[in-house]
């Protein structure tokens, strides 16, 4: 009996819950940093320009009149200057999220980047703002943990982990409706279930829509079979599905491009949208394309997100195609794919929504958290022995995964911030040493969990996390001078967020210590472990 | 111990079934929802791929669900191969 979680399932019940108990344990530790960076991604516009403070400056300095006619003016003067004969120009306008015009260009297959001032059209300086991936670093980690491809078919395999886990829990689960309200809290074992159903039933359809959301979201990587069989190529694919009109080539013969701000009013009235990007193929050649289109869905409220698109003639100024916002191309199937992406982006809705997903969000990581926790706790009050001779040591191993995977990469993130400020601004290469000062904290978490006693090394992370929240805007104010009193007093709440939500974790870290901190729960547990190991 | 042996393998089985054969199955339904869906082909090709992730949640349950999992590893290749075998077949006929 006492192997009995290896024993034949017995029931549909049985062998849910070794399924469940089992794939949850050894997904849990990644599948929790997966919606810990993803919640705190949905706010990569904030993050992103609290870690450019020079650029708030620049916000913060503008009062010129803008026009984006003018902008786009300043860019194409700039461009003819220096990037003349490269593959395509991009022209990016200034938006919520970043102050300046951008402009890209490829030459030499090499692509190159400038910053303009929307207002006099006046180069900034490559180094005017501090080179930080920002909030982005979040979104790279989220999708493929900073390893490409490789990163995306576990993150994938992840979200199958993770539908598999809800699955199994809704079918091992009694009483599904009562612990819609039960939460017993001071119990030990009993909490921390209740913590875990509470989470995971109150926001269950949330749940597995954002797994079923995130695979949809790369289904042409994930699940190729049925674009191959019928088509040579996955580019043929979305030629055929989005209707693309074929490819200009180019003719050789140079002609020169169209004064690209003539194209705005055009397309505005067409699109009924404000422009946000034009991007040019060929620049300089006869046959060359410009690409102008409408907002980023972010910006918009509908939830089909619907971008605009006007394929223009670069040099003759003709319409070649236009795609409407409201009528998405590729029919029912792209119009389904395109909301079940906006569903996990959460790019619709505006703000409300993004604290709704936020909320949510919090609640799948503390799911997942409090089931990892669970498994330990409740292998503490009872060893199963499901490893023989090595039961404590896969325990003690478990206990070290959970602490560094949960209190660890949140000191990790915590501490990403903190690099931010900390790494001098003007440093080669300091973007790659924030992303590795993340990496290191998260490995010290890791060493320290496995250096101290399970409770100490549970309060002392915990501590840290506080110390670090809740110093933030100390920190901000003491290296930039800028506080959260003076954020909110000029009504800038996308900086004040940031450290207002820093503060509030680190709140909650200390309310989780007090909870913690009765040395009852935890004493037992290491005792049984410790006979268990004498008993060997 | 013997027993033990024989259900970690039992066991191991349910996983390659679940992963690999729920990711084979997924496909092969992929290749025939998109050869029958009366929609245009790239829609087809689309909407079939996006329940293709259901399909395959649905065989991982499935491989730990069932009873045998000799019958099940049987039942499992017998419905892949009809399904790519078909798909494969009516898209040739629809192109």
């Amino acid at each position: 009996m006492k192997n009995q979680m290896l024993d034949r399932p017995h029931s549909l019940r049985q062998s849910m819950a070794w399924l469940h108990t089992w794939g949850g344990l050894m997904a849990c530790w990644a599948l929790f940093a997966i919606f810990l960076t993803g919640t705190i991604c949905l706010f990569e516009g904030p993050i992103t320009q609290w870690m450019k403070p020079e650029r708030t400056e620049r916000m913060i300095g503008h009062d010129g009149d803008y026009s984006s006619g003018r902008a786009v003016a300043f860019a194409q003067n700039e461009l003819a200057k220096v990037a003349r004969g490269a593959h395509y120009w991009t022209i990016g306008l200034p938006n919520e999220d970043d102050p300046d015009v951008r402009i890209y260009w490829l030459a030499n297959s090499r692509r190159e980047g400038l910053r303009l001032d929307p207002v006099n059209g006046a180069r900034i300086p490559p180094g005017a703002d501090r080179r930080t991936e920002g909030g982005y670093h979040f979104i790279t980690f989220h999708h493929e943990f900073h390893s490409g491809v490789v990163g995306s078919w576990i993150v994938g395999f992840l979200a199958m982990a993770m539908l598999t886990a809800l699955v199994s829990g809704i079918i091992i689960h009694k009483r599904i409706f009562k612990d819609f309200f039960t939460f017993r809290p001071s119990k030990g074992q009993r909490s921390w279930l209740d913590a875990h159903n509470v989470a995971g039933v109150l926001t269950l359809p949330f749940q597995v829509m954002i797994a079923y959301t995130g695979l949809t979201l790369v289904y042409s990587l994930y699940m190729p079979a049925a674009i191959l069989t019928n088509y040579p190529s996955k580019d043929a694919y979305s030629a055929d599905l989005l209707q693309k009109p074929a490819h200009r080539e180019e003719s050789g013969i140079a002609a020169p491009v169209m004064p690209l701000d003539r194209l705005l009013p055009v397309a505005e009235a067409r699109l009924k949208q404000e422009i946000s990007l034009i991007h040019v193929e060929h620049p300089g050649d006869s046959m060359a394309s410009a690409f102008v289109y409408g907002p980023e869905p972010s910006a918009q409220k509908q939830l089909a997100p619907g971008r605009g698109l006007i394929h223009f003639d670069a040099v003759t100024g003709a319409m070649l195609d236009v795609r409407l916002p409201e009528m998405p191309r590729g029919g029912l199937a792209q119009l389904t794919q395109e909301v079940l992406s906006a569903l996990h982006e959460a790019t619709f809705g505006g703000i409300i929504i993004k604290w709704l997903y936020f909320v949510a969000g919090i609640a799948g990581t503390v799911m997942i958290g409090s089931g990892a926790i669970l498994f330990e706790v409740k292998r503490c009050q009872r060893a199963l022995g499901e490893f023989g001779g090595a039961t404590p040591r896969v325990y003690r191993l478990i206990e070290i995964l959970n602490i560094a995977a949960i209190t660890g990469l949140a000191i990790a993130c915590i501490g990403y911030f903190w690099a931010n400020r900390l790494i001098e601004a003007d440093i080669a290469g300091r973007a790659d040493l924030e992303v590795r000062a993340f990496f290191m904290l998260w490995i010290l978490g890791l060493v320290h969990a496995a250096a101290r006693p399970r409770r100490k090394a549970w309060i002392e992370q915990l501590a840290g996390i506080a110390m670090l929240c809740l110093l933030l805007p100390v920190l901000n104010a003491v290296t930039t001078g800028d506080h959260v009193i003076a954020q909110i007093g000029r009504g800038d709440w996308r900086n004040a967020g940031v450290e207002l939500v820093a503060i509030a974790f680190g709140l909650a870290a200390i309310g989780v210590i007090r909870v913690i901190w009765p040395k009852k729960a935890f004493s037992q547990s290491e005792l049984r472990l410790a006979r268990m190991q004498a008993a060997k | 111990m013997a027993g033990l042996r024989h259900e970690a393998i039992g066991k191991a089985g349910r996983l390659m079934a679940a992963l690999l054969g729920g990711y084979l199955f997924a496909c092969a339904w992929a290749v025939f929802v998109a050869a029958v869906l009366p929609l245009p082909r790239p829609q087809a090709v689309l909407m079939a791929t996006l329940t293709g992730f259901a399909a395959f949640l649905a065989i991982i349950i499935l491989s730990f669900a069932f009873g045998s999992i000799w019958r099940w590893l049987m039942i499992l290749s017998v419905m892949t191969l009809a399904l790519a075998g078909s798909g494969l077949a009516l898209s040739e006929v629809g192109a």
